[in-house]
């Protein structure tokens, strides 16, 4: 074997490397969707209580989290039987956010409702939260603008932790729409050149 | 010294098709029998002589599962896979460098 042999080799390992990972490339949809069920559930209560309008939150929320770990729940079934490629970040990514989900429910519905947690800090607490999953995400995905994110995240949720009140629920959805839905809504359109070139 | 001995080199992943199975299993930890043919480009046939030639050198694991209530092969570098693949890519590098 010579140099050129050895240097197609490594181009060869290269490509095959490249190509397999461009298979499991994240979709976003975790993000769209639970980011578009946030904001639309922050936005109604918003309104609910500027409106003055009767609403059981409670249950009201409880639906509107229920919609988004059943998606959660039929979308990991999915990966699992269409897309047996699994790696190791994409566990560890799974697992950050699976934890993030389940500490952001506890706090929802069980730290409100028992007192312990205050209704008005609910959103700077779950900013706290978004903010380390994001930053755990951004370092996985490799992409730099991604690790700003939880910068935005925290300095959100100083805000609100030093300034309470129903303002926060407007605060919240917005900056879930452009640190969530809008990353998520990057990753697709990511994922989706991804597949037309591996039809190609 | 352009000339190496290639006798250095691991027989088993010198070649292609396993070259390139070992190359998608670095990438992804798991794979199907479907993804890796897909990805290789290869036969059934060829590549399940090929699979079974790197599992009876213990480079990868073989496990069966059930998904959906069907059976899937699902394939995984062992610790021994990873190091064949490492050893060989140095090899080349180092022949590169000189």
């Amino acid at each position: 074997m010579n140099e050129k042999m050895a240097i197609d080799e490594l181009q060869f390992i290269k490509k095959i490397i490249e190509d397999s990972k461009s298979a499991i490339v994240y979709n976003g949809k975790d993000y769209i969707v639970w980011g578009t069920l946030v904001t639309f559930g922050l936005l109604l209560d918003y309104s609910a209580y500027v409106f003055k309008l009767n609403i059981n939150f409670i249950l009201f929320w409880a639906v509107i989290i229920g919609i988004g770990w059943i998606f959660s729940f039929f979308s990991y079934r999915k990966r699992k039987i269409e897309y047996t490629p699994k790696t190791f970040s994409g566990k560890i990514l799974g697992g950050v956010w699976l934890a993030a989900g389940t500490a952001m429910t506890i706090v929802g519905f069980i730290g409100i409702p028992s007192g312990a947690v205050p209704g008005q800090a609910v959103s700077a607490v779950m900013s706290v939260f978004l903010g380390m999953a994001f930053m755990v995400s951004g370092f996985i995905h490799n992409e730099t603008w991604m690790k700003f994110l939880p910068i935005g995240w925290w300095i959100g949720a100083v805000y609100m932790f030093y300034f309470p009140g129903i303002h926060t629920v407007f605060v919240m959805a917005l900056m879930l729409f452009c640190f969530q839905v809008i990353p998520g809504t990057y990753f697709y359109q990511k994922y989706k050149k991804e597949i037309e070139k591996n039809h190609e | 010294m352009s000339e190496f001995d290639y006798q250095n080199l691991d027989d088993l992943i010198h070649s292609r098709i396993r070259l390139a199975i070992i190359s998608v299993l670095v990438a992804v930890e798991v794979a199907d029998f479907n993804f890796l043919k897909e990805k290789v480009n290869a036969t059934d046939g060829n590549l399940s002589v090929h699979l079974k030639k790197l599992e009876e050198a213990n480079y990868i694991s073989v496990k069966k599962e059930f998904i959906d209530r069907k059976p899937k092969t699902v394939y995984t570098l062992t610790k021994t896979g990873i190091k064949a693949f490492e050893v060989y890519v140095a090899q080349l590098e180092k022949l590169i460098k000189k």
